[in-house]
């Protein structure tokens, strides 16, 4: 039961007017975190990583492995002394080498150690004695 | 959402800010359950009827809140006055 009183302070109170509250401020959707992301988003992303990670092992597991090169160089300089290249003494340099790559490379740089005929001289060999001025 | 005691949350009457900063902490001091009822009685307008819907309460338990809501306001308020006054 209201007394007078009662009505009174109401009375009183509401000559009191709520001030209007500020507008709730809007959330602007400019950037994208990962967790508002979309279900599907985050899994294509995740697939693509995935798929990207598989890419980068695969290639790496079929790498070509270079052989040891300094077995190699250790084999050429060993090497027997200069002979003409034929057939015969580059199938048996095939057949002793270590490797295909190591008897490819001595052989190529035999071919370019040959002699020269008597009275001639090699023209690279000529020029890199020469003092060039630029 | 907590409530902020130190902004203004009602326009006074006749400029009487010291009578609405009094009522403003009259109000914080009571509980949630109270308050709602008083505020929505008394500036929503609303009857208990009405504010036990909305408040999922019998509007007995509303218009109970609401009495002992308005002692404690009451009571608050003229206590603060009465204690200002005597300072002064």
């Amino acid at each position: 039961v209201q007394t007078r009183d009662d009505e009174q302070f109401e009375v009183y109170l509401k000559r009191f007017h709520p001030i209007a509250p500020e507008p709730v401020p809007i959330l602007r959707v400019g950037r994208a975190s990962w967790l508002s992301l979309s279900l599907g988003t985050r899994l294509a992303a995740a697939a693509a990583i995935l798929v990207i990670g598989t890419g980068i092992v695969h290639i790496r597991s079929n790498r070509v492995v270079v052989p040891n090169t300094a077995h190699d160089i250790a084999f050429a300089e060993r090497r027997a002394p200069l002979e003409p290249l034929t057939m015969r003494s580059a199938n048996a340099w095939l057949a002793t080498a270590p490797s295909f790559k190591a008897a490819v490379d001595d052989l190529a740089f035999r071919s370019q150690t040959s002699p020269l005929p008597q009275g001639k001289q090699s023209a690279v060999a000529v020029l890199s004695k020469e003092k060039i001025r630029l | 959402m907590p409530l902020d005691i130190d902004s203004a949350w009602f326009s006074p009457p006749d400029r009487d800010y010291a009578a609405e900063q009094n009522l403003r902490r009259a109000l914080a001091d009571l509980p949630d359950d109270q308050r709602e009822v008083i505020v929505l009685h008394i500036w929503g307008e609303l009857t208990f009827s009405e504010i036990g819907d909305l408040l999922s309460v019998s509007s007995n338990t509303a218009a109970s809140r609401y009495r002992y809501a308005l002692a404690k306001l009451r009571g608050s308020m003229f206590a603060k006055e009465d204690s200002c006054a005597d300072s002064r």
